[in-house]
């Protein structure tokens, strides 16, 4: 089972050595041998005797993420889509793709696709699921980019990555979330001990963030924006990711997790309500398209809603209605798909006013599409499987469990109505679909290109689906009991036993099949008269205006922070960060109470102290207000030269001289220094500015004599002064008790500064012969 | 101090620092004699094998016990030892996109470079091991001027002039505001020996060393900040990455980088834990956290926005190491048993991608003469192999699996919620930001692999940086794919109990 996972990524290394004889041999050929292989090997899992498997290889066991396979019958079902539709969809593309194409690095995505996402249907460990499920947007990415010289291209890959990776983000968070509390990252493990998932106080928070990942994927609305612009990948990648398959693990990871969560009523509410309205929504925008890809996007959105919505029912009959229209989708729309291929192969358009009358050129074609499109619109014929399925949608509709839920119960209500509107806009856009392409009169003149039938390879894959849709249509039991009830059974976690009829008697979801026939067929044959509406509606609603305009806003926002904050201007930077200290501390110390105002330490002030104060306090707020650079420095002189006065009060004589000799050294090198520099010119600020600066200035000044206070006021060691009164003479033999510290008890730190300062002198003599050298040369 | 005292000291402890230091002293004095002809780039190589003797070294003391040699003041333990590797690794992949760096007459002084880089990597080595707080600053010096010099290597450059003269004036604030704090750490508890200061401090009684002690704690936070790059004290990255050389800017937002968290974990755990708290029986640290952790999401989010609209790739990749220096500042605000394992393994990712996605950026502008985004136009189909790295890298940095950087962000996301009390907050708001990451990094993307190429014109490949970019994508893959090899190691090996006295 590792085998087969690895098989695509094993191959996909492969393929540039064999691209590069694709002149001769088409790469396709050798691809489509990988899905086939595959398809062979979980085919023969198939039977009334399944049994699920579980297979575990062991990756990074110091963080739980293990390579556990778990194959019950959801995952085959999705591994046997994956794998068939693969298979013909990589047969497909050898005659859609030409050999001029870049065709190597569309086949590397392609195989790194379905192996990722075979991957995440097997997995059973959370965060390789997870692994996996970014794989398959990252491939989806590439190959939506594939023909990159298109500007819609480039727009639709990044649109989808964004809005599906940013699910896959969010679904991550549940999965973390879930494998903490439950204390295990198997999905099986976490089913029987769902309890503790359902009565954590983040239940919400958790079911909410899974179903984000899994609305962003299956394209639900209002995140089914992506999915119409993917349609600027090649039609075999729509048909595969965009169809059958990628778009499917979001249903996959809802069906997955009933067993968890379809106890809590908000799930019915959340998912069939999201499901409800993307059906309704995405078939009403179906009919507006002119596109025939476009028709299909929607057509597909519209259908996975409706999947959806029968998963949130959570009843038998919706259950199995859901496994079984996840297969039929997957027939009848992989063949629409590649039939639309077919049309802009062979005509060079997509545009359905242009198109039209096809069906004397291409009669083939023109016969798989009619079926394909009959059983998307559930037409009532015994060889089209679409009408089964859609019937027991109405069905489940219409039986659903009570519930004491007065939402729920509301909906219950209006389900069956809402169903069959759905439905109703189904049938139109699939008469649209056909009618416009292969009826009515042909425009030859408009088309690139004379159309014609296709090469008969071409016409196989969509053929082979065809057949499946006929075949199910027609013997339906052949797949129930081998291979549609063991994927029900293993969502519902029962036995599932339902037998699949065409005729069922004169009852309600018949009735509500032919009110859809019938609304259908009128809105049909009046479509012009309702095309004023079609246009009119949603205009401005539109969720694609919202992401262009969340984009846009994200990005002048983040324009406008740079431009406010990040500017470069070292004044600015510098006022945040005093700013933030002060926010900080103050907000620190509102919380304590232990500042502390103690005189307890200090000596009398005296009159000439608070003298000098003043003077070195306005000293320091004239050097602000000085209008040039000498000015400026002089007077912050007077702060220096007012400590050395304070020294002097203190009886430490020493230190003051220091003081003086070291302030007027400065003074007079940064007067030396500042000389060199342009004029100082007073800068225009805006009077908030100046504000601000002053706020911030004043606070941190109070920051800063708040905080020598409190360190003033504390003394919990003895001062040091004593030892050194008591030995100075003894052990230094000097009288002066400051000499003695410098010269003997720390003498080599004194001799080292000594050779500091040299050095430092040295550094500055050297660069000022340098510039002088300079002068002379120049 | 004697002869022999200083002679019974197990001075081969410091074997990869001697060795760092012999090179850099080296190679200073050759410069200085030898000949203006030799090329000046054989110092790289020379360089380049000297630190791998002293990861030879380094990797020999694994398993060592945790000693102290000079005083107490050197501490050997699994944390200096685990953070060293990544310290010396980061330095000899910068050397060899140094080797390669051609800047057109810019840059002068080649030789300058190497032994520079060589003393700025000994300050960040001591930084990692220093148990004083003296040690400590003067690592933090030694590596901070260096660095500064390093900025203005291109000297007739004037970005690169503006650059230096920032990130000195910037530096120098915040060395002040370190100091300030760690005097008060002095003064309050009497010592600048680590672990003196966490017994002394636990003596301090709440009601009248709680102010103080939290302006200790602010003001060396907030000046350590800068070296980290976090707000508040963020700004000068993106000029001064962009304005420096690209492997100087390399140095910066990695070596540089971890040697900050290095130093904030040593000095905030081996001090604050052990200071009372807000409230009865919680350390100061707790009672801090709540700051932290609205620094390091104001973090994620201001590295994450601003990096939008950036057409400039360095000034780009400058806001995004913001943003990365903010995811790790999650698993210390978490502060679970997993805190040092999971930020050991980002840093180890963050130094392979990012150095991995800088010496690809290299490459690119050195052939366009471009530092804009739309140099990586149709790289894919001008060097495939290249393109193939760099979205190695950038999905590494942005998080996805298969890669190194989602294993770290996985493992700082469980860290987040497994903590008591858990960051739910904090970890939404890494999620958040991440899911914002994705524009510009798929935007790098988008330029490689869906636009046309300009020119036809052969990218020239040198060796030193073609080998720093294999090695970095090789690096992040493997950690991405078997993360496992590199955490169980680490749990056997490094006990990080060590760290405390």
């Amino acid at each position: 089972m590792l085998f087969a996972v690895l098989l695509p990524f094993l191959a996909s290394i492969f393929i540039p050595f064999l691209a590069k004889w694709k002149d001769r041999i088409h790469t396709g050929i050798f691809v489509t041998l990988v899905p086939l292989v595959i398809f062979i090997y979980f085919i023969q899992f198939l039977g009334t005797g399944f049994q699920p498997e579980t297979r575990s290889y062991s990756w990074i066991p110091s963080l739980d993420m293990n390579m556990n396979f778990y194959l019950d019958g959801l995952s085959l079902l999705f591994v046997l889509l994956i794998s068939g539709i693969g298979t013909l969809v990589a047969f497909y593309s050898i005659y859609y793709l030409h050999k001029s194409e870049q065709l190597g690095n569309f086949y590397v995505y392609f195989l790194i696709f379905m192996g990722s996402m075979l991957g995440v249907v097997l997995s059973d460990n959370v965060f390789v699921l997870y692994s996996f499920w970014e794989f398959t947007s990252l491939s989806s990415f590439l190959l939506i980019g594939y023909w990159n010289h298109r500007r819609g291209s480039r727009y639709g890959a990044l649109k989808s990555m964004l809005i599906t990776v940013f699910g896959g983000l969010s679904m991550l968070g549940a999965l973390v979330f879930m494998s903490v509390i439950t204390n295990t990252a198997s999905i099986q493990q976490m089913i029987t001990e769902k309890s503790i998932i359902l009565n954590h106080e983040f239940f919400p928070l958790i079911m909410g963030l899974l179903l984000l990942g899994a609305f962003t994927k299956s394209a639900q609305f209002p995140f089914h924006i992506w999915l119409p612009d993917a349609m600027e990948a090649p039609t075999p990648v729509s048909a595969y990711l965009h169809s059958a398959t990628m778009v499917k693990a979001g249903i996959y990871l809802v069906a997955r997790n009933i067993p968890i969560f379809a106890d809590s009523e908000w799930f019915f509410v959340i998912v069939s309500g999201f499901g409800i309205i993307t059906l309704m929504w995405a078939s009403y925008m179906a009919v507006r398209q002119t596109d025939l890809k476009g028709i299909l996007a929607f057509s597909t959105i519209s259908q996975l809603g409706m999947i959806m919505a029968m998963l949130g029912f959570g009843t038998k009959v919706a259950i199995f209605a859901a496994v079984f229209h996840i297969l039929n989708h997957a027939t009848f729309k992989g063949s629409l798909f590649m039939v639309a291929g077919i049309v802009d192969h062979e005509t060079g358009s997509r545009d359905i006013r242009k198109l039209g009358g096809l069906m004397t050129f291409m009669p083939i074609t023109a016969t798989l599409a009619i079926l394909a499109t009959f059983s998307m619109a559930g037409f009532p014929l015994p060889f089209l499987n679409g009408f089964y399925s859609k019937e027991m949608f109405f069905d489940a509709t219409l039986d659903l469990e009570s519930t004491s839920n007065a939402l729920a119960g509301f909906m219950q209500q209006a389900l069956p109505y809402l169903a069959v509107f759905g439905s109703i806009f189904t049938f139109v856009y699939s008469m649209y679909f056909f009618f416009g392409t292969f009826r009515g009169k042909a425009q030859i003149s408009e088309l690139p290109k004379k159309p014609h039938e296709a090469p008969i390879g071409m016409l196989i894959s969509p053929a082979v689906l065809v057949a499946g849709v006929i075949i199910i249509g027609l013997f339906p039991e052949l797949i129930n009991k081998p291979f549609i009830s063991h994927a029900a059974a293993s969502i519902y976690g029962g036995e599932i036993d339902k037998h699949i009829y065409f005729w069922h008697g004169i009852n309600l979801p018949l009735i509500m099949s032919i009110a859809v026939l019938a609304f259908g067929t009128i809105l049909v044959l009046t479509r012009t008269k309702w095309e004023a509406i079609y246009r009119f509606i949603p205009g401005p609603l539109s969720m694609n205006k919202v992401y262009d305009g969340s984009v846009k806003r994200a990005e002048t926002y983040s324009e406008r922070i740079t431009k406010t904050y990040m500017n470069g201007s070292l004044g600015r930077y510098f006022r945040l960060i005093l700013g933030a200290i002060l926010i900080i501390t103050f907000g620190f110390m509102a919380a304590t109470t232990g500042f502390e105002f103690n005189m307890a330490y200090s000596a009398e002030i005296t009159l000439a102290e608070i003298l000098v104060a003043i003077m070195m306090a306005v000293a320091a707020v004239g050097t602000i207000l000085a209008k040039n650079r000498v000015a400026a420095i002089i007077i912050l002189g007077v702060v220096g030269y007012g400590l050395a006065i304070l020294f002097v009060i203190y009886r430490a004589p020493d230190l003051a001289l220091t003081q003086l000799i070291v302030e007027t050294v400065t003074v007079a090198l940064f007067l030396m220094v500042f000389n060199h520099l342009p004029q100082l010119k007073m800068r225009k600020q805006a009077w908030s500015t100046k504000a601000l600066n002053l706020i911030i200035s004043i606070g941190f000044g109070a920051l800063m004599t708040l905080v020598a206070i409190s360190a003033h006021s504390s003394k919990w060691f003895d001062s040091i002064s004593s030892y050194f009164v008591e030995n100075s003479y003894k052990l230094g033999g000097g009288d002066n008790i400051v000499n003695v510290i410098l010269v003997d008890m720390r003498g080599l730190d004194t001799l080292f500064e000594i050779a500091v300062l040299g050095i430092a002198a040295l550094g500055i003599y050297g660069m000022v012969k340098l510039r002088s050298n300079k002068e002379e040369d120049a | 101090m004697d002869m022999e005292t200083l002679l019974s000291y197990e001075w081969s402890m410091m074997a990869p620092e001697f060795t760092i230091l012999i090179i850099a002293t080296v190679l200073s004095l050759v410069d200085l004699f030898a000949d203006k002809k030799i090329d000046r780039k054989l110092f790289g190589w020379f360089g380049a094998a000297g630190i791998g003797i002293a990861l030879f070294f380094l990797f020999s003391q694994i398993g060592h016990e945790p000693a102290m040699i000079l005083a107490n003041t050197y501490r050997l333990d699994a944390f200096s030892l685990s953070f060293k590797i990544l310290l010396l690794i980061g330095a000899l992949l910068v050397l060899l996109m140094g080797v390669s760096y051609e800047a057109k007459g810019e840059l002068l002084y080649r030789g300058e470079f190497y032994y520079l880089l060589m003393s700025a990597l000994l300050g960040a080595m001591m930084m990692a091991s220093s148990a004083d707080l003296i040690t400590l600053f003067v690592g933090l010096e030694l590596l901070s001027i260096s660095s500064y010099i390093l900025a203005g290597t291109r000297k007739k450059s004037t970005q690169s002039n503006e650059a230096a003269m920032k990130y000195v004036i910037n530096g120098g604030i915040s060395s002040a505001f370190t100091l300030f704090g760690l005097s008060y750490i002095y003064g309050l508890t009497g010592s600048t020996n680590l672990a003196d200061i966490s017994r002394e401090i636990s003596n301090i009684a709440p009601e009248n060393g709680l102010v103080l002690l939290s302006v200790a704690f602010i003001l060396t936070f907030v000046g350590l900040a800068f070296k980290i790059s976090t707000v508040p004290f963020q700004m000068w990255a993106p000029d001064v990455y962009q304005g420096a050389p690209i492997p100087v800017t390399v140095f910066l937002s990695v070596v540089s980088k971890t040697a900050g968290f290095v130093i904030i974990l040593r000095v905030l755990l081996s001090v604050f834990p052990f200071a009372q708290g807000l409230e009865a029986n919680t350390s100061l640290l707790q009672s801090m956290m709540i700051f932290i952790s609205v620094l390091a999401g104001i973090t994620m989010i201001a590295g994450n926005t601003v990096a939008l609209k950036q057409r400039n790739i360095k000034r780009l990749f400058a806001y995004s190491s913001i943003a990365h220096a903010g995811y790790l500042l999650v698993p210390f605000v978490a502060f679970s048993e997993m805190m040092f394992e999971s930020m050991w393994f980002y840093l180890a990712a963050y130094l392979l991608m990012n150095i991995g996605a800088f010496a690809v950026i290299q490459v690119m502008s050195e052939h366009s003469h471009s530092e804009d985004i739309s140099i990586f136009a149709g790289l894919f189909y001008r060097r495939p192999w290249m393109a193939v790295m760099m979205t190695i890298f950038l999905l590494s940095l942005a998080g996805i699996p298969g890669t190194a950087g989602f294993i770290g962000k996985l493992n700082i996301f469980i860290g987040a919620l497994f903590s008591d009390p858990s960051r739910y907050i904090l970890a939404a708001v890494m999620m958040g930001t991440t899911v914002i990451s994705y524009f510009y990094y798929f935007g790098v993307m988008a330029q490689m692999f869906m636009r046309p190429s300009g020119s036809a014109v052969p990218i020239r490949m040198p060796v030193g940086v073609t080998i720093a970019m294999v090695f970095c994508a090789a690096g992040t893959i493997t950690l991405g794919l078997f993360p496992g090899v590199v955490l169980d190691f680490f749990q056997t090996q490094f006990n990080f109990a060590e760290m405390f006295y």
